[in-house]
């Protein structure tokens, strides 16, 4: 009977982890690709090694473009939907924000965050807004890329967006790395 | 006596093979003499197994397909537990190593979690990923009627409970000086427990949960001594953590109480009042009201006055307290937990006494003679309540 319990407690606890998985697989596979411009900040994680903190373009949200627009005292920890859609230069920026779901147009793309408080380098009353996908894991002691980084990010109609993979000048950022060392 | 010794006894001819097995039945002699040696080397051997696992995966390696990486996680997992089970139940000789593996595979549940979020770049909450790792786990102490599962538990909560108390905007947010009330009244949670446990089947665990939340709660109360504690103020802290978790605490601990047979009724109520009044004094400090200075940002609680020796004298009192339940309990943990904080509160006095060259003078003299003279006395005093102890148990026939 033991033996039969602890087998399902096993079980589940497998079941878990490979729920995790599927779910990020799932997102990966069906979710909405789209290239993103980033830069880098680099710190250290006890137990997954070292990751790069990414700082995209679309963190820093203008107060105006939200609907109604917003100013300096926007509740940090607020969910935050921006709509996201192709500039000129082929990454996606954004075009439309707010703090409940909207109706987008055909080429936009929704994108769910966080507000973390106004942004002290970006133009003034911006709202800095965190997606979760701030951190990119990297091979240990290869965190320091030079050259320019963007992400390709995947998002499925949840509007939660996972990083497919990252590019230093146009390269995967393993294959970028090697090269550089 | 040792198992070791009884064997030589027999070889030697002087004892029958039937007095050897009543000898090592009277005393429940274990074939294996070095057991707790071989239990402690087992489970830093465990640790250190575990982080380096821990940190194989954390260095990551590029080139094995995430699939590869995921599924050999899992294996090694589940082959842990199983080793352990077979070593463990089935062939039942090797039941420290079994408890052993069971423990990593334990600990390799986090690693996995920590994988996959690594490998999928997940930005999440860190104290989620404790959770789940603490609710994956639940039920193993239980089912593997496992003592170091039960330590493992009840660390995982802990490591919880500290990273949601300083997660901005979650339920318990306390990113204050007054969180170390809450880790206090943690503390008494596993008391409460550990004495709650102590009447029923898993009985064995009743200890180890009582150590541990005395441990927890003694070590938060220590900052009570200190005349400079930094005091900072959050008004985005949750109060209502502190009302609830003290009732948290308390209905186990009330509940739990009776089950000290050992103890009399007045000294139950004695030692249950002890706990509460500690608990109230400390909540009563973390919360302003013996709080002079209110001036500019740097403050702190006991203001750098005179005050902070009510801490001082309230953690010797209640330790002198828990002195005496741990002798009528025949307990030598609660004993030397006692005298080790009596120590250290001493000290923690010592360093706040420090001042101008006359009051440090006349301090160094004073305390100096005490320190040396309630040393003395305190050992001494120990080492007797120590070999009262071992005497009525022997005689009560414990080995």
């Amino acid at each position: 009977m033991r033996l039969k319990l602890l087998v399902l407690v096993l079980a589940l606890q497998g079941a878990c982890l490979l729920g995790m998985v599927a779910m990020q697989e799932h997102a990966l596979a069906t979710g909405k690709v789209l290239l993103l411009e980033t830069a880098i900040i680099d710190p250290r994680d006890l137990l997954r090694g070292d990751y790069l903190i990414l700082n995209y373009k679309i963190s820093d949200v203008p107060g105006e473009l939200f609907s109604p627009p917003v100013g300096n005292d926007f509740p940090v920890g607020t969910t935050v939907y921006v709509a996201l859609a192709p500039a000129t230069n082929r990454f996606y920026a954004v075009v439309k924000a707010g703090t409940n779901e909207f109706a987008l147009a055909s080429n936009e793309v929704l994108l769910k965050g966080k507000g973390t408080g106004t942004s002290w380098n970006a133009p003034t009353n911006s709202i800095h807004v965190e997606y979760g996908l701030e951190r990119f894991y990297v091979a240990e002691g290869t965190g320091n890329p030079t050259g320019k980084l963007t992400a390709q990010v995947a998002v499925p109609a949840s509007g939660r967006g996972h990083i497919k993979e990252v590019f230093v000048d146009g390269k995967p950022y393993a294959e970028a790395m090697k090269k550089g060392r | 006596m040792k198992y070791s010794d009884v064997q030589k006894l027999r070889e030697a001819g002087l004892i029958t093979d039937e007095q050897q097995q009543n000898i090592i039945g009277h005393f429940q002699l274990k074939e294996d003499g070095g057991g707790k040696f071989l239990a402690i080397v087992s489970i830093i051997g465990a640790a250190l197994i575990a982080a380096g696992i821990m940190l194989l995966v954390a260095a990551h390696w590029n080139e094995i397909p995430r699939g590869v990486k995921i599924a050999a996680g899992l294996l090694l997992m589940l082959g842990l537990h199983a080793g352990g089970w077979w070593l463990r139940e089935a062939r039942g000789k090797y039941r420290k190593t079994g408890e052993a593996l069971h423990w990593i595979g334990s600990c390799l549940f986090l690693a996995n979690i920590a994988l996959i979020g690594q490998i999928y770049n997940i930005v999440s909450r860190p104290p989620n990923a404790f959770l789940l790792w603490w609710v994956g786990i639940a039920a193993l102490p239980w089912l593997l009627r496992s003592k170091a599962q039960h330590v493992l538990l009840l660390l995982a909560f802990g490591i919880w409970f500290g990273l949601e108390v300083n997660e901005r905007g979650g339920p318990i947010y306390c990113e204050s000086d007054r969180q170390v009330l809450l880790y206090a009244l943690l503390g008494l949670v596993y008391l409460g427990a550990g004495y709650c446990l102590r009447r029923g089947r898993f009985s064995e665990f009743a200890g180890v949960t009582e150590k541990l939340g005395l441990l927890g709660f003694l070590i938060f109360v220590f900052p009570l001594t200190w005349e400079d504690f930094y005091r900072w103020n959050n008004p985005e802290i949750r109060q209502w953590s502190f009302p609830v978790l003290g009732l948290i605490a308390f209905l186990p601990l009330a509940a739990g109480i009776r089950n000290l047979h050992v103890l009399t009724r007045p000294w139950r109520w004695i030692w249950f009042g002890a706990v509460l009044g500690m608990s109230l004094f400390l909540a009563t400090v973390w919360f302003g009201c013996w709080h002079l200075y209110t001036g500019g940002p740097h403050r702190y609680f006991w203001a750098r006055s005179w005050n902070c020796m009510a801490g001082a004298l309230a953690l010797f009192v209640f330790c002198l307290l828990q002195i005496q339940i741990g002798i009528q309990e025949r307990s030598a943990f609660l004993i030397n937990l006692g005298v080790v904080f009596i120590a250290l509160d001493i000290f923690a006095t010592y360093c706040d006494l420090f001042g101008s060259m006359a009051l440090t003078g006349v301090m160094f003299l004073a305390s100096g003679v005490f320190l040396i003279v309630f040393g003395v006395y305190l050992e001494k005093k120990r080492r007797k309540l120590m070999k009262q102890i071992k005497t009525e148990s022997m005689k009560g026939g414990q080995p």
